[in-house]
């Protein structure tokens, strides 16, 4: 009898109420909001606290478009020394292309580790070193800052597992151990080679025919998974690179060439697609990451004699699921920058 | 040959003429035009302000599909500087409207750099209570539950 007192007019919610909006454009809006924010935004409210923690805000957060994308480049001068430059993919109506970004460089660039976060890109050093220094570069403002350093014996780890182990709060600017670790560090110390990925709030690591994940999240037990290759799917090859792209893990496989990991599963599947052998090349120089939701791939093409350049080209690859399989067509490719002979790539981050 | 162009109606019953491709970003009023051509569109939840920052919008990311050759679109870098000042230029309650219009009108990229740009100003809150001040939310907790949460979230050292 009582209820919708005025029922010819609905409600006009004028008020500046976050919460007042409809639940999926909340979400939508909190899934944009650095993690490291999460604290803050469960001490709001209780309904705040509600949407903070429930899966399908995991979810948005997996899968917004990652439309930045950031190649770094090197060369070594006859002197030896390096010179390195930044270039970000632009894209116009039609076309792509990696323009000049200009920002100021990590001291230590040329034996760096990256891992991007958020909009900015921090840089570990690749080899054990005391003190480790962190460095934050700002994508936003192309600035960088020093972060603080890390205690001697979380270094390696930390770099092996990629931000795993160790999680730096970009807050607080302080490195938080997750706990006592049971596996042994020598297990990850063999593994120099280790391509790594994180998905799933886990760390996915393939080598030779092996695809470990760590779980930094299990309290006690087996965090790690060493996930022996299947009989009769026979994975025992090298791997170039791995890239998540829409909460799926890719990799480009010596002779099997692309492949994503059935996490249910937990096999490796062919991707379905014509144009893969032609984009995803073993022993080749390749740069990856994901842009838009899609699979971008660089590798560099037709050494120019006259000029001493060469050109990089980019495939961009988008996925489709259909069943139990997973298409994949090329949406587009072109060469997108120019650079002198003799460039590498050093890192490239999609964020 | 002249562009085609299509009537919009705010919630005060102020008109807005607009080129049709550039309405044509909303999927709604895409689906609007073409099953009542050559109608006012009447949009009664709108009100002129936002109706006018959300044409703004739309006419800056309009592409320019009439093949003359001039390529006057911008460039991504361009537009993604555009719409920082766009969104940095509203306040707060306002943002939430143009929010809300996005939505209605399914314009995603515009929903998109809304949703951003209040993401971007919870970050930009040092504490719990800021994020309470600035955008109208009660704090429904007890003392005692306050407490509980903050024991919760203690980090193990």
């Amino acid at each position: 009898m009582c209820s919708a007192s005025n029922p010819e007019q609905p409600p006009p919610q004028k008020d500046n109420h976050l919460l007042s909006l409809p639940e999926d454009i909340v979400l939508s809006c909190l899934a944009r909001v650095p993690r490291n924010c999460n604290l803050n935004l469960t001490h709001v409210s209780k309904t705040l606290r509600t949407f903070v923690s429930s899966p399908e805000l995991n979810r948005l957060r997996s899968l917004l478009p990652k439309s930045s994308l950031y190649v770094c480049f090197y060369e070594i001068n006859d002197n030896a020394t390096w010179t390195h430059r930044w270039l970000t993919l632009e894209k116009t109506t039609t076309e792509y292309r990696l323009v000049l970004f200009p920002c100021q460089h990590c001291p230590f660039m040329d034996r760096s580790l990256a891992a991007s976060v958020g909009s900015e890109i921090y840089f570990l050093w690749k080899h054990l070193r005391y003190p480790s220094d962190l460095w934050i570069l700002d994508t936003r403002s192309g600035k960088l800052s020093l972060g603080p350093s890390m205690k001697a014996v979380l270094r390696s780890e930390a770099i092996l597992t990629r931000r795993s182990k160790y999680v730096f709060d970009p807050k607080s600017k302080i490195w938080k151990s997750e706990g006592q670790e049971k596996v042994p560090p020598r297990k990850w110390y063999n593994n120099t080679y280790n391509i790594a990925a994180s998905l799933e709030r886990k760390i996915y690591m393939v080598k030779d025919g092996i695809t470990s994940v760590y779980n930094p999240r299990e309290v006690e037990g087996e965090r790690m998974d060493h996930m022996r290759r299947q009989k009769k799917k026979k994975l025992n090859e090298g791997v170039e690179w791995v890239c998540v792209v829409e909460n799926v893990l890719y990799a480009c496989y010596c002779s099997s060439g692309l492949m994503w990991f059935d996490t249910k599963l937990n096999v490796w599947r062919r991707v379905v697609s014509r144009y893969a052998e032609e984009a995803c090349h073993f022993g080749e120089q390749q740069a990856v990451a994901e842009y838009e939701g899609k699979l971008a791939v660089f590798e560099f093409v037709n050494h120019d004699l006259v000029n001493n350049t060469e050109s990089v080209k980019m495939f961009l690859f988008s996925f489709h699921r259909a069943g139990e399989r997973i298409l994949g067509t090329m949406d587009w490719l072109g060469v997108v920058a120019t650079v002198p002979f003799g460039s590498q790539f050093l890192h490239c981050s999609g964020m | 040959m002249s562009k085609k162009m299509i009537v919009l109606k705010s919630s005060e019953g102020v008109s807005f003429v607009v080129e049709e491709a550039v309405a044509r970003q909303s999927k709604i009023i895409s689906f609007l035009v073409e099953e009542f051509p050559d109608r006012e569109l009447p949009l009664t939840n709108m009100t002129s302000e936002i109706l006018r920052k959300t044409i703004e919008y739309c006419k800056k990311h309009v592409v320019e599909d009439d093949g003359g050759g001039d390529s006057s679109s911008s460039s991504s870098g361009d537009l993604k500087e555009w719409d920082v000042k766009f969104v940095a230029e509203i306040d707060q309650p306002r943002l939430m409207d143009l929010l809300m219009a996005a939505n209605y009108l399914d314009i995603p990229s515009l929903l998109d750099v809304t949703c951003q740009k209040v993401a971007d100003t919870i970050a930009a809150c040092n504490d719990e209570k800021e994020i309470r001040a600035t955008f109208n939310i009660e704090n429904d907790f007890t003392e005692e539950e306050v407490e509980a949460i903050r024991m919760e979230n203690q980090y193990p050292i």
